[in-house]
């Protein structure tokens, strides 16, 4: 399918529009809430939370008997924040750190919701298909309803995440800044904790447990690397979401084999491979950029400053000349040397001779030994440092 | 009760076993959501291996998966190292990636092949006497009991044989460096562990169960005691006990047995959670009760000690119905700290002034003169002392 005839499709398909709208709205609502979730290093929050909600929703199914979205969703947003409740009880009262304490609010909290569904399955009559999907997760088969569910929950929550921006901005930050100006902190955290379990549990039915979690880590540390405004992070978070969504949907509307929800976990992950190797300022490709030039100009004065003591070291040292080769010794084999007599060259420091040896000007010296002072004055303080 | 009964929680115990030597430095490591990535980025592996020799019962399934499962820890050690991510998030997008790989790879090349949800993450224990060995005619018991008998000695052989370099490397790693052992690699075969345990036990118990086998048990321990050795052994023994208990509570309500045995795992750990000694949350909400009693016992007494010294108006400062004003108190509470004081006879009460008797000033004065941690560890000491008399 060409982009043309998707567009088209997204406009005319009712299918491939609940698909797109749902994997996007998706995409992009977990990607804002999830950077508060990276930000205060619980990324895998996600993770413990998406396994806790199935207890919820089979007590949603045994209470009401049938399949409904917003009780399923209510259900499973009360389980995910008991088992948050539980994670920070272990993580403040006890000495077993984050890491296990999530681990085992995520298989204590899902080996009991399976208890329950095993419970559920041996009760005659009932229409119980579907709540494994419910956690598997079906991106193909959204429809309308779950669509309005998405922007309806994925709104509200955005609202809320508006109105108290600056205390979740401030709290996210610095903790105690934040308690020293006067707000509650165990209710931003609270309600911080709710708004990230609300985006994590509107899309589990849609992507899935382990799919989910990576929705929520993805985006905000793709965006990361390209900002360091928590407003900006926070549009490219929900930008990269959307837009994995969307190719999700399109790659698996296009090929009928591929499923939606892994294709959109492939994308987000690859949006944020290019993000660490290609952005600007923090990305790798950058960093190496900078080392290189860094190491280029260093190079430019280890040879500048060879220069000035290989010609100290002789008698006459304004006419004296060097060749390549002592250079290069004198500088332990770097590569390079040539190419940083070049420069020097081309800034007035130095001069080759017609014999290819070469010689400081004027300016060089006085460029050297600058350098050389500097060099020996922060020989000295490190020295006094040590003592 | 059944053989087949017999075998399955045999099984179990086995499985248990098996996780919780690995596990046990997981969580001394902080590492125990690499069961839970490893558990399921085990996936592509697999099928690619399934692609390659076409056979699901091939024992080069487990080999793929595993090395699966190592890949995950280099990509997630290759993207914590850029230090453009923390360790949990660079963990949070490797495993996803691979298992999204994985299903991608499922459902586009072998579509027909339909995966239940319930024997993912939970695989089926229960079926698990019925898969036999059979040498030579011979029936010499299920498959499970040497794969995972198998796991387990490996487990074993290999922590006792790097025993103290896995104790020197989960609690000083730059102490293990100085004497030349690389943590690299301890932690690369630990994760290799983890790996083939993950793969080996997810056939009979799911990733969910792994997850739980791997962690419930040793932080259980954990809260119990302080020497490695000690914990190993009592995870050893809460594990197996309660995987045990827990498959024959799913034989009798007739559930999923691996969804049993996590909740009986699950509801050990919230038991030893409330009420391990020293540091379960019942006992710690005690002992901080008790400290506040005690801080505000000796606030009293410096209180009165100071009025007395300076003899001013003692009869409005160090009269009964000052304090709560004074120390902003609530009204019950003062006349409760008051008469616990009169009982030590520390104080006495005349006409409803409050005077120090000699030994109230001791301690006062001792108060005074100690740091806050040295009044604590005093009083506890002065508590037992009155308890003595």
């Amino acid at each position: 399918m060409s982009i043309l005839e998707f567009l088209h499709n997204v406009i005319f398909n009712y299918t491939i529009r609940n698909v797109t709208l749902g994997a996007f709205g998706l995409g992009a609502f977990a990607g804002i809430l999830g950077v508060f979730a990276v930000l205060r290093k619980q990324s895998l929050l996600g993770d413990a939370v998406s396994h806790s909600t199935l207890p919820g929703v089979a007590v949603a199914f045994l209470l009401i008997g049938y399949k409904n979205y917003v009780i399923f969703t209510i259900g499973a947003i009360i389980a995910g924040l008991i088992s948050m409740a539980f994670f920070t009880l272990i993580i403040n009262n006890t000495r077993i750190k984050s890491d296990s304490a999530l681990g085992l609010s995520l298989s204590i909290f899902f080996g009991m919701g399976l208890v329950i569904t095993d419970f559920i399955k041996k009760l005659p009559g009932q229409a119980k298909g579907g709540l494994e999907s419910y956690i598997l997760g079906q991106a193909a088969t959204i429809v309308q309803e779950d669509v309005i569910g998405i922007f309806g929950f994925g709104i509200f929550s955005l609202i809320i995440l508006l109105i108290f921006w600056k205390e979740f901005k401030l709290f996210s930050f610095d903790k105690d800044f934040c308690a020293s100006k006067g707000f509650n902190s165990k209710i931003l955290e609270s309600m911080l904790t709710t708004i990230i379990v609300i985006a994590i549990v509107i899309g589990l039915s849609n992507v899935g447990v382990i799919l989910m979690a990576a929705l929520i880590v993805a985006p905000a540390t793709a965006a990361r690397q390209w900002t360091n405004h928590l407003s900006l992070m926070a549009i490219l978070a929900g930008l990269f979401g959307g837009l994995s969504g969307i190719i999700g949907a399109y790659v698996s509307s296009t090929y009928s084999k591929i499923p939606t929800g892994p294709t959109i976990v492939v994308a987000i992950s690859v949006i944020v491979f290019i993000s660490i190797i290609f952005a600007p300022n923090r990305g790798l490709l950058f960093r190496w950029l900078k080392t290189f030039k860094n190491k280029r100009r260093i190079l430019v004065d280890t040879v500048l400053i060879d220069l000035l003591e290989y010609a100290q070291g002789h008698e006459n040292k304004f006419a004296h000349s060097a060749p390549v080769s002592v250079l290069k010794i004198m500088t332990h084999g770097e590569v390079g040397v040539k190419k940083s007599l070049k420069a020097l060259e081309k800034n007035g420091m130095v001069k080759k001779l017609p014999n290819n040896e070469w010689k400081l000007t004027k300016k060089g010296f006085i460029t050297a030994e600058k350098l050389e002072v500097l060099g020996n004055k922060r020989k000295n303080s490190q020295k006094t440092g040590e003592k | 009760m059944q053989t087949f009964h017999l075998e399955i929680i045999v099984i179990a115990v086995l499985t248990t076993a098996a996780c919780v030597l690995p596990g046990v430095f997981l969580v001394l490591n902080r590492m125990s959501l690499m069961s839970e990535g490893i558990g399921h980025a085990n996936l592509p592996g697999v099928v690619i291996a399934f692609a390659i020799v076409g056979n699901i019962r091939s024992p080069l399934l487990i080999i793929g998966a595993a090395i699966a499962g190592l890949f995950m820890v280099y990509l997630v050690n290759l993207l914590y190292k850029t230090k453009l991510m923390k360790e949990d998030a660079a963990l949070g997008i490797a495993f996803p990636f691979l298992f999204s790989i994985g299903v991608i790879l499922i459902s586009a090349k072998f579509g027909n092949v339909h995966i239940h949800a319930n024997s993912v993450f939970l695989g089926q224990i229960g079926l698990a006497p019925l898969d036999r060995l059979v040498i030579g005619g011979m029936d010499i018991g299920p498959k499970s009991f040497y794969i995972m008998g198998g796991v387990l000695l490996i487990n074993s052989v290999l922590l006792i044989t790097f025993f103290k370099e896995l104790k020197l490397t989960s609690f000083d790693k730059a102490l293990a460096a100085a004497m030349g052992i690389s943590s690299a690699i301890i932690m690369y075969s630990l994760m290799t562990c983890v790996s083939i345990t993950a793969v080996a036990a997810f056939d009979s118990v799911g990733a969910v169960l792994v997850v739980a086998l791997m962690i419930a048990p040793a932080a259980s321990a954990y809260m119990l005691c302080d020497h490695l050795n000690s914990m190993v052994w009592i995870s050893l023994l809460i594990g197996t006990l309660s995987s045990a208990a827990g498959a024959i509570i799913g034989f009798l309500l007739d559930i999923s047995i691996s969804a049993a045995m996590v909740s009986t795992l699950g509801l050990v750990f919230i038991v030893i959670l409330l009420a391990a000694p020293h540091r379960g949350l019942i006992p710690h909400f005690m002992h901080s009760k008790k400290q506040k009693f005690i801080f505000a016992e000796y606030l009293y007494l410096v209180h009165l000690l100071h009025h007395s010294c300076i003899d001013d108006d003692t009869d409005f400062e160090c009269n009964v119905h000052h304090f709560d004003n004074e120390l902003d108190w609530e009204y019950h509470f003062t006349e409760k700290i008051a008469n616990r004081l009169l009982k030590r006879s520390l104080i006495k009460i005349n006409d409803q002034i409050c005077f120090l008797t000699d030994k109230g000033e001791k301690l006062a004065r001792q108060a005074m003169q100690t740091d806050r941690l040295g009044l604590l560890a005093y009083s506890l000491q002065e508590k037992n002392k009155t308890e003595l008399i």
